[in-house]
């Protein structure tokens, strides 16, 4: 316990101080987060409502395949990065491995099931008034779509918050595809595996802390969002 | 206005409708009136353009409506008011302008016509208040108010009294036959209410199991038609006594 308790302190100190390896892995890990998430958003929401609202063949198989992509093992999505962005690989000419483009690629098809999954699930649950009454206003396809998107937008919204938390807390595509250089590709996550590794426990602890506490920020901008 | 030839929809294996003829004139109210499952509902879809027909033609002004052509100019001549409305997230003035913005008027013309809707449907007060707040009766006002708002030649009309009470009843009578009589709209309505199918119809076009009947023994013809109240097992000794529909006043 003594040593829960000194890691808890060091934490606090590092956090009051603004440690600047604690700060820097923080801004890696909120602007990749926040990219990636929105880069999943802008691919995953249109993939969610074509297949929400769209009948053609093989549409099942499609939502089956994304259903099993959510539980996709982040190490996997590392893997088969490295095996693309490596010299050797189709897209080695591009220099992106050990990079945050390359990070922010990895964890972009991390998440893009997160959304498509929340988005669709959040349109299936609207009733089929929805769309009747926006048609029946005399609402032209783009905007039936766009009131959709908006009576769904706490789905939507969710969608956006869990893949964020998803993007922020993994550590396998960070580790494999970023490879952990300081003040460059090192996050939150794969500075306290590294910082734990070393026995610098309190480290390690301050950045646990820092990870739950934005993920606190974002929850409460959500909640206000929707408070609205 | 609307004409159907050999009208038919099947859900499924079961048909729900079935109609030779359908002659709805321009300008009048015209009622459908029968039993739950008639198939009211189905033919307002159709003629809304919301459902398509099994088979058979429907043209408007003796134009074929066709849903991949003219859906969407067809529609914004006409809108429909549900049973049961959905109101969109949001505030009563949000719903009753959504329409009003789908045409892209202005936003200061938008406010004006919404609050006029509003105060003729009994709803001032309501503007900033959530759909979700609101009892189904005032939720049913609202949709009528975001129809209505629209001024479209077609107005049709799914049970719109199944909600209200009783003091609102001859409100949403007397705006049904306004909006009739000053802006010339055709009016069609779904309903199984004979008290207040009599009030507003000028046309009743009587259903059962899906096909047009002779409905005269049911004794309710036209407004202003002597028909005696029946005591049929549609509970009209139920009803509550309504006056006369007050008509005048700005519309």
């Amino acid at each position: 316990m003594e040593f829960l308790k000194e890691g808890i302190l060091e934490a606090l100190r590092l956090i009051r101080t603004l440690d600047p390896d604690v700060l820097s892995a923080a801004l890696v890990s909120i602007r990749l987060a926040t990219l990636s998430t929105l880069l999943a958003a802008v691919i995953g929401v249109p993939i969610g409502f074509l297949l929400a609202t769209a009948n053609f063949p093989g549409r099942r198989i499609v939502v089956l395949s994304f259903n099993s992509l959510l539980s996709v093992p982040t190490v996997l999505i590392g893997l088969l990065g490295i095996g693309l962005l490596s010299r050797q690989g189709p897209l080695g000419t591009l220099n992106l491995l050990f990079t945050p483009t390359g990070m922010v690629l990895g964890t972009t098809i991390l998440a893009i099931p997160i959304l498509v999954v929340f988005t669709l699930s959040s349109l299936k649950a609207l009733s089929p008034l929805v769309r009747e009454t926006a048609r029946t206003l005399g609402a032209s396809p783009l905007m039936v779509a766009w009131t959709l998107l908006r009576e769904a937008r706490h789905g939507f919204m969710a969608a956006v918050v869990a893949g964020f938390g998803r993007i922020i807390s993994e550590v396998g595509i960070a580790m494999m595809l970023g490879g952990n250089i300081k003040g460059f590709t090192r996050t939150l996550t794969t500075a306290i595996a590294l910082e734990t590794n070393k026995g610098l426990f309190g480290l390690g602890l301050a950045m646990g802390l820092i990870l739950l506490g934005i993920g606190v920020v974002v929850n409460l901008a959500l909640t206000q969002v929707q408070g609205r | 206005m609307f004409s159907a030839r050999g009208l038919k929809k099947y859900f499924g294996r079961e048909k729900v409708l079935d109609l030779e003829a359908l002659e709805i004139p321009r300008g009048e109210v015209t009622v459908f009136l029968g039993h739950n499952g008639a198939g009211k509902t189905t033919i307002l879809r159709i003629l809304s353009l919301l459902e398509r027909p099994s088979a058979g033609t429907l043209s408007m002004d003796g134009r074929p409506v066709n849903l991949r052509r003219n859906a969407l100019e067809l529609r914004r001549r006409m809108t429909l008011a549900h049973q049961t409305p959905y109101l969109f997230k949001g505030s009563v003035f949000f719903n009753v302008a959504y329409g009003l913005r789908q045409e892209g008027i202005p936003e200061s013309e938008v406010a004006t016509r919404v609050a006029r809707a509003l105060a003729f449907s009994d709803l001032e007060g309501f503007k900033d208040r959530l759909g979700s707040e609101l009892s189904g009766g005032e939720a049913q006002r609202v949709a009528l108010a975001r129809a209505l708002v629209l001024e479209r030649e077609v107005l049709l009309l799914d049970e719109p009294v199944a909600h209200v009470d009783v003091d609102h009843i001859n409100l949403v009578i007397m705006l049904i036959l306004k909006t009739r009589e000053e802006k010339g709209t055709t009016v069609v309505v779904a309903t199984h209410d004979k008290d207040f199918c009599r009030q507003v119809a000028d046309q009743v076009l009587h259903l059962y199991k899906g096909a047009l009947v002779d409905g005269a023994s049911d004794d309710v013809g036209p407004r202003g038609s002597s028909g005696v109240l029946p005591s049929s097992k549609w509970s009209d000794g139920n009803l509550p006594q309504r006056s006369s529909p007050e008509t005048s006043g700005n519309f």
